[in-house]
């Protein structure tokens, strides 16, 4: 019996950058209402009602709401956005996030028990599988 | 940590409601709200009013800020707006240019 996926994915596999010094973070009472942007990496661990435009990473941690327009480059989303997402990078959907709007990016993962209701506007190549790669 | 900690290069422009402490060190425009202590780093950038539990001021605030408890405002430090606050101090070398309502 094969194992089933563990999620979905497509595109081209790029890792996450991590452990950035300038990384910004909403704490989990905070609720800005408002625009969000400029350098570095944010965490949004609270909630944000207006747009989100950096140039790092962008992380919605579990418990977190976006209501509004992310860039960066990439997301890891693990609570709810209701908005689209533009990244440079992959977007990983988390088993317990929430999602609904447009992502663009170079690769979507989504999670099993993620709930999505999404369009993905993706260039990518087709993944087959662990057998072809490394050609 | 600071719950909440607004980093070199980011800018928040809006309304910032929290009850973490918040460390700026970017730029937050509208108004800022905290239960606890804010403080603005030497390359922070405050054009809001704020109200917080205390402010730290080591780069610029320009609005009127209200702390239950005390404001510090630490040498390069500059702010410009009214305060209200039990207790106040401006080190040597910070500037404040503003009305001071120590609830006397």
């Amino acid at each position: 019996m094969t194992p089933r996926p563990r999620c979905i994915s497509v595109g081209r596999r790029k890792p996450m950058a991590r452990h950035r010094a300038d990384i910004s973070v909403l704490g989990a009472s905070s609720r800005i209402t408002g625009n969000v942007r400029g350098a570095g990496g944010l965490r949004v661990e609270g909630s944000v009602k207006g747009e989100v435009t950096v140039d790092g990473p962008v992380e919605i941690a579990g418990g977190a709401t976006v209501a509004g327009n992310v860039e960066g480059e990439s997301l890891d989303l693990e609570g709810i956005l209701e908005g689209d997402a533009s990244v440079s990078g992959p977007i990983r959907v988390g088993a317990r996030a929430t999602a609904t709007g447009t992502f663009r990016s170079s690769q979507v993962t989504i999670e099993p028990g993620a709930r999505v209701a999404l369009q993905l506007d993706n260039d990518f190549e087709l993944d087959l599988g662990p057998a072809r790669r490394g050609r | 940590m600071a719950g909440t900690v607004i980093g070199e290069g980011l800018t928040i422009e809006g309304e910032v409601v929290t009850e973490e402490e918040v460390v700026v060190n970017g730029t937050v425009r509208g108004t800022l709200s905290s239960g606890d202590l804010v403080s603005v780093g030497a390359g922070g950038v405050i054009e809001a009013d704020v109200q917080a539990a205390s402010l730290s001021v080591a780069g610029q605030v320009t609005g009127n800020v209200n702390a239950q408890d005390r404001i510090d405002i630490q040498a390069g430090g500059r702010l410009v707006g009214d305060v209200k606050a039990a207790r106040l101090t401006i080190a040597d070398g910070a500037s404040f240019k503003g009305n001071v309502d120590m609830d006397v």
